[in-house]
């Protein structure tokens, strides 16, 4: 049986979004740093109070986000984003291209 | 400037244990590990202790000749998810005594402990997330040395006998 593409479901949710991708690399020992700014479309919102429950108790308070979009980022798990000004990290990376959406869940970095 | 001792250290073990060149690192630059199940190795510097400290002038090019030598202690961290550090944490000693090693050490012109002090099990710092993790520590002798101008005399005044100026 077919997966069910629900990449529609998204149409007329979605906006622009504009991020900056921090992606690590070691070069020679050091850590170097590229940044790359990208522009797709998706829907981006904050955690449901479910989704946070299931956070450790110390983690709760943190901001956490959630994107889906049709778009496949170049970012994947423990990469760094910034969004509207703010390091997020990509703490998870569900790939449902089956479906025809991805899903990235963001939690804001401190440093 | 000469290449860092951190960094030759870093060589060595990266060329012994063939490892890839995201696997080996230094310390302390706020990297995030991915999340895999593999190997790593980090590598810290702890301390210096000099030993001995000289200046001297260079009468021919008129340069102030300085030098300091050093025992520089560091921690080498190996780490993994998987079984890989138990298995191959041995590895680190028979790096730093390879042939690589020997010849590093004369290109850099320092000396490298070829085995360091004991071989210690941390995995219990790493608590729920069950890594392997083992520290080693290792000794290596430096010189560093560098040449400047400086002020020095080269003619003298006497003073003129009558007016005693």
């Amino acid at each position: 049986m077919p997966l069910p593409i629900v990449s529609t479901a998204l149409d007329g949710w979605e906006s622009p979004i504009t991020i900056s991708t921090i992606v690590q690399t070691i070069v020679d020992g050091r850590v170097s740093e590229v940044i790359t700014n990208s522009s797709f479309q998706g829907v981006i919102q904050a955690f449901s109070p479910e989704m946070l429950s299931v956070k450790p108790l110390g983690e709760r308070s943190w901001v956490w986000l959630q994107i889906h979009t049709k778009t496949n980022l170049v970012a994947g798990t423990n990469d760094r984003i910034i969004y509207n000004g703010k390091t997020f990290k990509i703490m998870e990376k569900y790939d449902r291209a089956l479906n025809g959406y991805y899903e990235y869940h963001l939690v804001e970095d401190y440093v | 400037m000469a290449r860092e001792t951190v960094l030759i250290i870093r060589d060595i073990i990266k060329t012994g244990m063939a490892l890839a060149e995201d696997r080996i690192f230094i310390y302390n630059q706020d990297y995030k590990i991915p999340p895999d199940r593999g190997l790593f190795v980090v590598i810290q510097h702890n301390s210096s202790q000099p030993y001995s400290s000289i200046n001297t002038f260079d009468s021919v090019n008129n340069k102030e000749k300085l030098s300091v030598s050093l025992r520089e202690e560091y921690t080498i961290n190996i780490m993994s998810r998987n079984p890989d550090a138990m298995q191959r944490k041995e590895e680190i000693y028979l790096a730093l005594n390879s042939d690589y090693a020997r010849n590093q050490q004369g290109t850099y012109q320092f000396k490298l402990a070829w085995f360091g002090q004991r071989l210690i099990n941390v995995s219990a710092l790493e608590g729920g997330s069950i890594l392997n993790r083992f520290v080693i520590d290792i000794s290596a002798l430096r010189s560093y040395d560098k040449n400047s101008d400086t002020l020095y005399y080269d003619d003298f005044t006497y003073p003129d006998p009558i007016s005693g100026l």
